[in-house]
């Protein structure tokens, strides 16, 4: 059988869509990638994509990532001997992916903790157990659920009238090992979230 | 000499390979991990057994388990009851240094399935936090709270870690096999720790 070519498939061709003339095609081509890299320049010197940030949950909604899961219920101001003025929060917490005591250092360094409406960021908080709050808790036991205060001292210069919310978001974590290879620590993957909760902040 | 044939010399070539394919997959079962090489030096025991590293030597003569423990030294002064989220377990054990001052050998409970909790660390009373002079025995308790139902195949392990550098460190490993999961049904009372010279002591008299 013999097959006949139409006259507009000319064989050679990948780009069907462009004209026919080569330096047409060729100038199409050229302006579209000056279009596009200048397009990606842009999107780079501004930060690049954000993230999606999660919609705000409200309070006693589970955040759980593949370390621990946390359940913010209530926020307020208190007082506290070495910090000073802190903000407080209640919550119940357990560790389930770890078979080790993990500490608490970690786990407050995979929560981006925010005092609204003035975005301020806290971090490093301290975590005593409700039921015997006399006791520091420097590390969380593994597959024990427990209801935790977990404080973050206020920034210099914020007092507790600025601030009306308590935004919790929790980041997805890793574990990685330390140079050497004779420790670990949990971080943060960087640019991924589990979750959001907004608390408003009570009487304390 | 006459020399091997093609097909001859292709087979013995995919036979050596394979072989050293083989070898050097069975080569990287022999590497040591970073942790092997520079953990600490572990050496195991039994309870009621004196288990001796380099650095000291401990011996457990009793656990306890139970649902509340009383402390009579803890920062607050009088005593209280804690009640576990759990149980507590209380490990009364004799610590001696063999060679220099020890200030304080964290402790952990191993459990049969891999799980470990670390001493609880509210009590002052606690033998984790004393001090141990060279050839000077002492007797007092680690306090670990766990989940009832993963009380299982416990081990003590101490580890001397002066200045939080664990590597190449002493470690002891006590097997406390003979645990009940259930909780006795008094409170158990942690006492301070105390110089227990022990049969030492009596051999003196």
């Amino acid at each position: 059988m013999v097959h006949h070519a139409r006259p507009d498939e000319t064989p050679g061709r990948p780009l069907p869509f462009l004209p026919g003339d080569r330096v047409l095609r060729a100038a199409i081509l050229s302006v579209g990638a000056a279009v596009a890299a200048v397009a990606v320049l842009g999107l780079y010197l501004t930060g690049g994509l954000a993230a999606a940030s999660p919609e705000p949950r409200p309070p006693g909604t589970e955040l759980r990532n593949v370390l621990y899961r946390i359940t913010p219920h209530e926020a307020g101001p208190a007082s506290d001997d070495v910090e000073g003025a802190v903000v407080r929060v209640l919550a119940d917490v357990e560790l389930h992916g770890s078979d080790l005591p993990v500490p608490v250092f970690d786990i407050g360094s995979t929560m981006d903790v925010r005092l609204l409406p003035g975005d301020h960021r806290v971090k490093h908080p301290d975590l005593t157990l409700t039921r015997h709050p006399e006791g520091a808790t420097t590390r969380l036991q593994p597959h024990m659920p427990e209801e935790a205060l977990l404080s973050w001292p206020l920034p210099e210069g914020v007092s507790p009238d600025e601030v009306d919310t308590v935004r919790i978001t929790v980041h997805q974590t890793e574990k990685l090992t330390t140079t050497g290879g004779a420790g670990f620590f949990w971080t943060s993957v960087a640019g991924s979230t589990v979750g959001t909760v907004d608390l408003p902040l009570g009487e304390g | 000499m006459r020399s091997r044939s093609a097909p001859g010399r292709r087979l013995l070539a995919f036979v050596l390979c394979v072989g050293l394919t083989a070898a050097i997959f069975t080569a990287q079962r022999f590497i040591v991990s970073g942790e092997a090489r520079t953990g600490p030096i572990a050496t195991a025991g039994a309870q009621g057994a004196v288990v001796a590293t380099r650095a000291f030597e401990a011996e457990v003569d009793r656990v306890d388990v139970a649902s509340e423990i009383e402390v009579t030294g803890s920062s607050i002064g009088d005593a209280e009851r804690v009640a576990a989220n759990g149980v507590w377990v209380v490990v009364w054990t004799r610590v001696t240094a063999l060679e220099n001052t020890v200030h304080g050998i964290p402790a952990e409970l191993r459990m049969a399935d891999g799980v470990v909790y670390g001493e609880r660390g509210w009590f002052r009373a606690s033998l984790e936090r004393a001090t141990f002079s060279p050839a000077i025995p002492q007797r007092g308790a680690f306090v670990f709270e766990v989940p009832a139902e993963r009380l299982d195949g416990p081990t003590l392990v101490l580890t001397h870690r002066p200045g939080y550098e664990q590597r190449l460190s002493s470690r002891v490993e006590i097997d406390l096999g003979g645990v009940a999961a259930e909780p006795g049904p008094d409170a158990v009372v942690l006492t301070e720790p105390e110089i227990d010279m022990g049969e030492a002591s009596d051999a003196s008299e």
